[in-house]
């Protein structure tokens, strides 16, 4: 899986959940530099993959609409 | 102080946050000052080291339709950007996939500070209190 800039690397799998092995952060802790470890559209295979794998410092991010279009949340 | 962008016409406002417990996760949550307890998923508390099984303290919560009773747990941290609370409770839930967050920030965390939620600008900035 790749290793580069975490911004650069979402841009490449839209609509997918992502969990990056995060390398460095910015000031605010926001992921600047990652290793991509998997990425998936369905959230509970990406969940049943990182189970499986032993990382620290990870971060989780969904790349495509958050709600979905046209969806709206009361939560 | 924490300052932070966001899109004033979003349908959520999300921001990045960090829960640490055995291990560290960095997910996207949204600000809801209508929920009383930050709420965490399922999933991401057994990545940073809980064993959903095992937890044995509930606390129950209710949403816009019913209520719940839900695994609480006590995490080492909780920071929202640079804006961070130790030993912060959480409440453990289930979150629709559709919404692509993993959770909200709720009360127990927000009021440590002092909150400005800027619509004109899309400027959220939090203070924190001094003494707490």
């Amino acid at each position: 899986m790749e290793t580069d800039d975490v911004l650069e690397i979402e841009k490449r799998y839209q609509d997918e959940w992502l969990l990056f092995e995060v390398y460095e952060v910015d000031k605010q802790g926001r992921p600047i530099r990652g290793k991509l470890l998997a990425h998936s559209p369905s959230r509970v295979a990406l969940d049943e993959f990182s189970r499986k794998v032993r990382c620290h410092d990870g971060y989780i991010t969904y790349t495509g609409d958050r709600p979905k279009k046209g969806m709206a949340v009361v939560l | 102080m924490t300052e932070l962008h966001f899109d004033p016409d979003a349908p959520l406002l999300i921001f990045p946050c960090t829960i640490e417990y055995r291990n560290i996760r960095r997910v996207w949550l949204a600000l809801d000052t209508g929920a009383s307890t930050t709420i965490i998923r399922e999933s991401v508390l057994g990545d940073i080291g809980y064993s959903i099984e095992a937890m044995t303290e509930f606390a129950s919560f209710g949403d816009a339709s019913t209520t719940h009773l839900v695994p609480k747990v006590t995490l080492k941290s909780f920071s929202l950007a640079d804006a961070r609370i130790d030993s912060l409770e959480a409440l453990c839930y289930t979150i629709p996939e559709e919404h692509g967050i993993d959770g909200v920030v709720g009360l127990n965390f927000l009021r440590h500070f002092r909150i400005t939620l800027d619509f004109e600008q899309g400027i959220l900035t939090l203070d924190r209190f001094k003494g707490l």
